[in-house]
């Protein structure tokens, strides 16, 4: 009996390389994309994934993140669901259907990981993500067919990403009390201070948790673990992202040229001569060109990932890009300051590197090489896939 | 050498003068209590008349005082001012310390960083000392083992703090600010961000919001001391949260001089003085702890030395310069949370050989490294009197 793996496609960027390195490790799958309703209870999509999972066999279901009805399903039918969680925070992972036996949870971020067990995760691996090394051989293919189309990619600096402005970012539009609005303007000026410990969660006082949860309607339903103060913290955690992002992108422009990719509508404080604004960056198609041509690749992770490592700086190195991120405790456990990336631990220190490394080529060229061997022998994501299946069978 | 000694009463200045006297460093006293340390024209007028005897080569002082520093500079002679406290407890100190007659020693080397950084180049970075040979002669009666001796014990004030007071005058979202930086303060070791978060944009807002309810005011408050409010609270929820927690435990004494009513499980044996009692204190107890007031963001409060020095045993909060000159777990211990603190304390309440073999080291190294001898010496050779 063949081994195969169904593959539950969602629009996750990271699909299209998962697919490629189960061909390249020869592991047979299938892929599914129906859409779900209802997290917990859509009878259509439930039918729909067991017969497909009876009709093929299936070995094991895969997804990025976390669907309750697929862990539901998975548990019904008695195989591994495996997710493989780059979100944080990710709300499905509180659903009761977490405590499944059948459930291997691999998480990128150590801190997120420990969380899941105390939620009653059964299986909680505590797993980085990981980057593709035939991306840069690709770029280098591409420009060398068509080397004009890829100089409107070249620029000093360059920061793909969302700005935490628009919708998503409830507490900056709730019309919070002047107490609980001086709190959190404090709290989040003292976050962005300090890297390396997240310590919003621990310093709401319950009066502005209970404000907070109630103006931006943070109740996650009936099937889900409440964590109230948590979600607090998060979402007080995307307003400091987005200061941050917008402090870092002001003050790099005020001297030097900055490319900026987003959807999210540019703040006020942003409208400058040396910011210019490119709109929304394909994943497959754009970003790579992005990495590979910006001399620096800004990652400013978003302070709801307490430790771990995005995609994004895998993807930078994987392009041969070379990445300038800040202190996250994990980027600073697997890679070396500069030599493989280079790591900001305050707005100085951030600058500083900016001028240095716009100054020193050379020496950047090589980093961001370092960079890239590093994907390619330590996080090549057809090594780690493979780990993932070893952990699981 | 001959020095104008300037004395108000510090609590170090015996163990000084005894060092100017061994090594034969001639000295006169002038007294004085500032009742303002910035307008006191008596005090000008009479420190100046001894100034003009013109027999002095420099003037010294425990802690910083301003009307000394302009009186030094008018008359041409070197002030060497070392201070104990932190933060300095006065008010515009900008305006005399740059004098180029002066000679600021400071414990804590961030504050040194602060002052160089803002164009004093007179301001050096020099460590507290202690007089071990006085502090091993004093002893312990039988009565007075019983009365000090305890598991723990804390010498240090509660720091009531004026923050309530400012608070007062605050509009509901600089109340919440405020709470919010402290609230954070509290839990963050190793760095110290008050005087960052309290922005001049925010000191506008409350002295704004002030002349709102009191049109007729002249008080603006100052940042320094809303600072030190600040740090002064955060210093008292964590003494009294660490106090709280182990007397809960253990066998806890505290020497205040604040009549403690929060603590009912502590024994308050009222204050101690400096020279008799405390090194009684360090000696009889197990364990000595010290909670650093916040603002002091780096040095070794005089505290740790006296205990150390005392032979007794410390457990202190994490503070830079004592993790730079001692060994931790070696010859003292740091604690970097208030769980942290109560495991430690657990831990080092049974391991009686190891604690008391840590106490050892740990005043080995302090009479070693820090008596007056060696820090004095720094200090002369610094402000270029002696080479």
């Amino acid at each position: 009996m063949q081994f195969r793996v169904l593959i539950y496609k969602w629009g996750s960027q990271n699909e299209f390389h998962f697919r490629r390195a189960l061909e390249k490790l020869g592991v047979a799958y299938v892929e599914f994309e129906e859409k779900i309703r209802d997290y917990h209870a859509d009878a259509e999509f439930a039918q729909k994934l067991i017969k497909l999972v009876h009709k093929k066999k299936i070995s094991a279901v895969f997804s990025y993140d976390y669907f309750p009805i697929i862990s539901l399903i998975c548990q019904i039918n008695e195989i591994p669901y495996i997710s493989w969680i780059y979100d944080c925070p990710l709300y499905t992972l509180q659903s009761e259907t977490l405590r499944s036996p059948f459930n291997y949870v691999f998480c990128f971020d150590r801190k997120y990981t420990e969380q899941l067990s105390v939620w009653g995760a059964v299986n909680s691996i505590y797993f980085p993500l990981a980057g593709e090394s035939s991306w840069l051989l690709r770029i280098k293919e591409a420009e060398k067919r068509e080397p004009d189309w890829c100089t409107k990619y070249q620029c000093e600096v360059s920061f793909v990403g969302n700005l935490y402005n628009g919708e998503k970012n409830r507490l900056s539009q709730a019309e919070l009390s002047e107490y609980t609005a001086g709190y959190v303007e404090a709290l989040t000026e003292s976050q962005m201070l300090v890297y390396g410990y997240n310590f919003l969660k621990d310093i709401l006082p319950e009066q502005v948790v209970c404000e907070i949860a109630e103006k931006c309607k943070l109740i996650l339903g009936n099937n889900y673990y409440q964590d109230t103060a948590r979600m607090v913290a998060d979402i007080v955690g995307m307003e400091v992202s987005r200061k941050e992002r917008e402090r870092v992108l002001a003050k790099i422009s005020d001297k030097y040229p900055v490319h900026l990719y987003t959807s999210s509508k540019i703040p006020k404080g942003l409208y400058k001569e040396n910011i210019k604004n490119k709109g929304y960056a394909d994943y497959l198609k754009e970003m790579p060109f992005i990495f590979h041509n910006s001399k620096i690749n800004l990652n400013i992770t978003s302070r709801t990932i307490e430790t771990g490592i995005p995609q994004r700086v895998f993807d930078i190195l994987s392009c041969g890009g070379f990445c300038l991120t800040n202190y996250q405790p994990e980027i600073a456990e697997y890679f070396e300051e500069g030599e493989e990336l280079a790591i900001y631990t305050d707005m100085q220190d951030m600058i500083n590197k900016v001028e240095y490394y716009l100054e020193h080529e050379e020496e950047r060229l090589r980093i961001a090489q370092r960079g890239y061997k590093k994907i390619k022998e330590d996080f090549e994501l057809s090594d780690r896939v493979k780990e993932i299946f070893k952990n699981v069978f | 050498m001959k020095l104008l000694v300037f004395e108000w009463g510090a609590y170090t200045q015996e163990d000084i003068n005894s060092c100017f006297k061994k090594q034969h460093i001639e000295y006169r006293i002038f007294s004085w209590q500032f009742q303002n340390k910035n307008t006191d024209p008596v005090f000008i007028h009479s420190f100046s008349e001894v100034l003009k005897e013109n027999c002095y080569d420099a003037v010294f002082s425990v802690n910083y005082f301003p009307l000394i520093a302009q009186c030094c500079y008018e008359h041409h002679i070197k002030y060497l001012s070392w201070s104990y406290d932190n933060p300095l407890n006065v008010q515009n100190i900008e305006d005399t310390l740059g004098f180029p007659t002066n000679y600021v020693f400071l414990f804590d080397k961030i504050q040194v960083k602060g002052y160089l950084e803002r164009g004093f180049g007179n301001v050096f970075h020099l460590p507290l000392a202690v007089n071990v040979s006085r502090m091993d002669q004093v002893g312990l009666s039988k009565d007075e083992l019983k009365y000090y001796q305890s598991e723990i014990s804390f010498v240090g004030k509660l720091y009531p703090s004026s923050l309530a007071d400012y608070m007062a005058i605050m509009d509901e979202y600089s109340k919440g600010y405020i709470d919010a930086v402290c609230a954070v303060q509290l839990k963050l070791y190793g760095y110290y961000l008050i005087d960052e978060i309290i922005t001049d944009d925010f000191l506008n807002r409350i002295n704004t919001y002030f002349r709102v309810l009191k049109p007729d005011t002249e008080f603006t408050l100052p940042k320094e001391a809303l600072s030190y409010a600040c740090a002064a609270q955060v210093t008292r929820k964590e003494r009294l949260l660490l106090l709280g927690l182990l007397s809960a435990h253990h066998q806890v004494k505290l020497y205040s001089p604040e009549q403690n009513q929060i603590l009912k499980n502590v024994q308050y044996m009222g204050g101690c003085n400096y020279r008799e009692q405390m090194p009684k204190v360090f000696k009889a107890s197990d364990i000595n702890l010290n909670i650093t007031l916040k603002s002091s963001q780096a040095g070794m409060p005089l505290r740790t030395l006296d205990i150390m020095g005392c032979g007794g045993f410390l457990l202190s909060n994490y503070q830079e310069e004592l993790a730079e000159n001692f060994e931790n777990e070696k010859e003292l211990v740091l604690y970097e949370s208030i769980e942290d603190a109560y495991d430690k304390a657990n831990f080092y309440l049974k391991h009686t050989e190891l604690r008391k073999s840590i106490a050892r080291k740990g005043y080995q190294k302090v009479k070693k490294q820090f008596c007056y001898e060696k820090q004095l010496a720094a200090l002369f050779y610094k402000s270029g009197m002696i080479t």
